[in-house]
């Protein structure tokens, strides 16, 4: 890649599930340190976009580069590790662990302690863990779940679930993180304070993808936004610009205005 | 957010592994406890109960090695006295067949424990829970095959001379300088536990054994996670069966028993998957109630035929696990928990 601002690019991606076409030769580019929004109806596509680019489904056909990295194909550990973080649109089950469990395991790649050496109670591991600790409670208070840390992720509610989902993928410290639907089924409050935590996220330059129902909080949020419509790009620029697009409209604003509030409920 | 600031100060508090007065003077009653008890005991003239002791701890050092396997990374281990087996037989054969020094021939036999652990994750992290089970099923099978028909680790008649172990100029021969040394090792090893319990390779066994989708989206290879899970597991295994081996100075293919794997993943269960703590209380509480029902069927107060009462363990072991699952799913560790709280809140109630 030449020293353009492209973090992420991907070309003509092909998806299919048997016969139906999940992504059909989708392109895209997102800008370093820029909100992309994907919008479309349901089954558009957007999921499995955000699967292609963290490596938990393998397209046909086309290719993904990040930073200059050729991911496509990359076991999705691997491309955890190379700065790409993700929340999932259905918060996720954990039978066991508490938010502080999972955010302290959030913290797996920026240690570096060695299996032998994490028998020891004292050396790098606990000086690792010290770390944190420090760097886990900063995403605690900048996400507003200081009431979450001991509780059991299984006994939260929806909502508390989607925002410990944005911790998590915080803690990774990612360059890149996409967020597939965060404030679905959350209240007023809740998306407000969502909103903030993505406009934080970009002030502190990290790149985002968002994948949201709700098109009034993405035209005040994105700097371009991509509409998808059965695994196309049907459309693509400024939120001006596709609020100005007539296609946007007929196949997706129209519709999902009048159930907007519906979208929103999980 | 008061509570928040107060994290802030002082996170050494949240890592340290005894917390607060409390915890540390409760710890050194315990260890004046564990110290002095095989004194108490020597006073009934009767070594056995400092045996059972030493069984004991060789059985702890060994359920924590499958409370990493199966309670942290969530594989479900069948095969966990055959580690033990493999450790002990090995061991036996460096020690007495090829004459190597006691330490260098432990410290191989526990490497090539663990290194065996390895093996069998390796068909095993491809699959899934129950199938799993049958892997390591498997695996106990042909090592018990093995070792029985191998003629260097003395066939039916397995092995004996095995030598114990001398620190320094002590060496290590009665009991009772068995129990000392056991116990010491022992605590060694709940140390290490608990230490991996909380670092970055024991969260990822949490992730693996939670969710494996997300698992791998926080940068955490699952298989390799599985595959160390396996290889800490095996390695606490290994230290079990070496020194079990040279505890009895022999070892037979019926030393360790498909059975004794059962009664492991029983203790977990019993204890708490997942915590450290839990696996040394789950092997308390089954060790005691084993040996309790065998002292009343031995000493003849009941009249119960041999077979009767083994029935009768093996009985009471079974109920015993299905009453934990069924209303303390968390084991004995929430139920130390629970006790812990309400006596902090007392008189206040739940
Ligand atoms: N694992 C799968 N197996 C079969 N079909 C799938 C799978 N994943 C997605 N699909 C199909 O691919 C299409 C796109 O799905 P996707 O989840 O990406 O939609 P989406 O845009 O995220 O929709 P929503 O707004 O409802 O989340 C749908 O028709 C869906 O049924
Ligand atoms: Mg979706």
């Amino acid at each position: 890649m030449s020293t353009s601002n492209i973090i992420l690019h991907s070309e003509r991606l092909e998806l299919s599930f048997g016969g139906i076409k999940a992504l059909d030769s989708m392109s895209v580019e997102v800008e370093k340190g820029q909100i992309l929004s994907l919008i479309g109806p349901n089954g558009a596509g957007k999921t499995c976009f955000i699967n292609c680019v963290t490596g938990y489904y393998r397209p046909r056909e086309g290719q993904i580069v990040f930073d200059g990295t050729d991911i496509l194909g990359m076991r999705p550990h691997r491309i955890a590790r190379l700065g790409i973080s993700r929340t999932f649109q259905n918060p996720n089950t954990y039978p066991t662990m508490t938010a502080l469990d999972i955010l302290l395991a959030a913290r797996y790649m920026h240690c570096r302690a060695g299996m032998m050496e994490c028998l020891a109670p004292f050396g790098r591991s606990r000086r690792e863990e010290l770390q944190s600790r420090r760097s886990i409670e900063e995403v605690i208070t900048f996400t507003h779940i200081e009431e979450l840390r001991k509780k059991p992720i299984s006994m939260m509610s929806y909502g508390q679930r989607k925002q410990v989902e944005i911790a998590r993928a915080l803690v990774m410290q990612p360059r890149l993180v996409l967020l597939d639907e965060p404030m679905s089924g959350l209240d007023d409050v809740m998306k407000e304070m969502v909103c903030e935590l993505i406009l934080d996220m970009h002030r502190q330059g990290m790149t985002i993808v968002l994948v949201e129902h709700d098109i009034q909080t993405v035209m005040e949020l994105s700097h371009k936004v991509a509409v998808l419509d059965h695994g196309q790009k049907v459309a693509e620029g400024t939120p001006a610009e596709i609020s100005r697009d007539a296609r946007v409209a007929s196949a997706y604003l129209g519709r999902n205005e009048a159930d907007g509030q519906q979208a929103a409920c999980p | 957010m008061k509570r928040g600031s107060r994290r802030q100060a002082d996170y050494g508090r949240d890592v340290a592994l005894i917390g607060g007065l409390r915890g540390w003077t409760a710890l050194a009653v315990l260890l004046v406890a564990t110290v002095v008890l095989p004194q108490l005991l020597s006073v009934t003239d009767n070594m056995k109960w400092v045996t059972f002791l030493n069984f004991t701890l060789l059985t702890i050092i060994a359920v924590l090695g499958l409370q990493i396997i199966t309670g942290m990374a969530g594989q479900i281990s069948l095969g966990h006295s055959a580690f033990l087996m493999t450790g002990g037989y090995i061991m036996a054969i460096l020690a007495t067949k090829l004459g190597f020094p006691f330490w260098i021939a432990a410290f191989l036999a526990v490497l090539a424990t663990a290194s065996v652990g390895v093996l069998v994750a390796l068909p095993a992290i491809r699959l899934k829970g129950f199938y799993v089970a049958v892997v390591t099923l498997a695996f106990f099978t042909i090592s018990q095959h093995i070792f029985q028909n191998l003629s260097i680790a003395g066939g039916i008649w397995g092995l004996s001379n095995v030598p114990g172990p001398s620190v320094g100029p002590l060496k290590i021969i009665t009991d009772t300088s068995w129990y000392y040394f056991l116990l010491l090792l022992t605590a060694i090893c709940i140390i290490a536990s608990a230490s991996l319990a909380r670092s970055r390779i024991g969260r990822s066994f949490l992730a693996v054994r939670d969710n494996e989708v997300t698992a791998s989206g926080l940068g955490i290879n699952v298989p390799g996670a599985k595959l160390r899970a396996f290889f800490i597991g095996s390695l606490f295994a290994g230290i079990a069966g070496v020194f079990w081996t040279s505890y009895v100075t022999a070892v037979r293919i019926d030393q360790f028993s498909l059975w004794d794997s059962i009664w492991y993943l029983g203790m977990i269960i019993i204890g708490g998957l997942g915590s450290t703590a839990g696996a040394v209380l789950g092997v308390l509480f089954l060790q005691l109630v084993r040996q309790v029902l065998h002292e009343i069927t031995a000493s003849g107060v009941v009249p119960l035929s041999i077979n009767f009462s083994a029935a009768l363990t093996f009985a009471v072991y079974g109920l015993a696990i299905i009453l934990f699952i069924a209303f303390r799913p968390h084991g004995l560790m929430a139920v130390w928990q629970k006790l812990k709280t309400s006596y902090k809140r007392w008189p206040f109630g739940e």
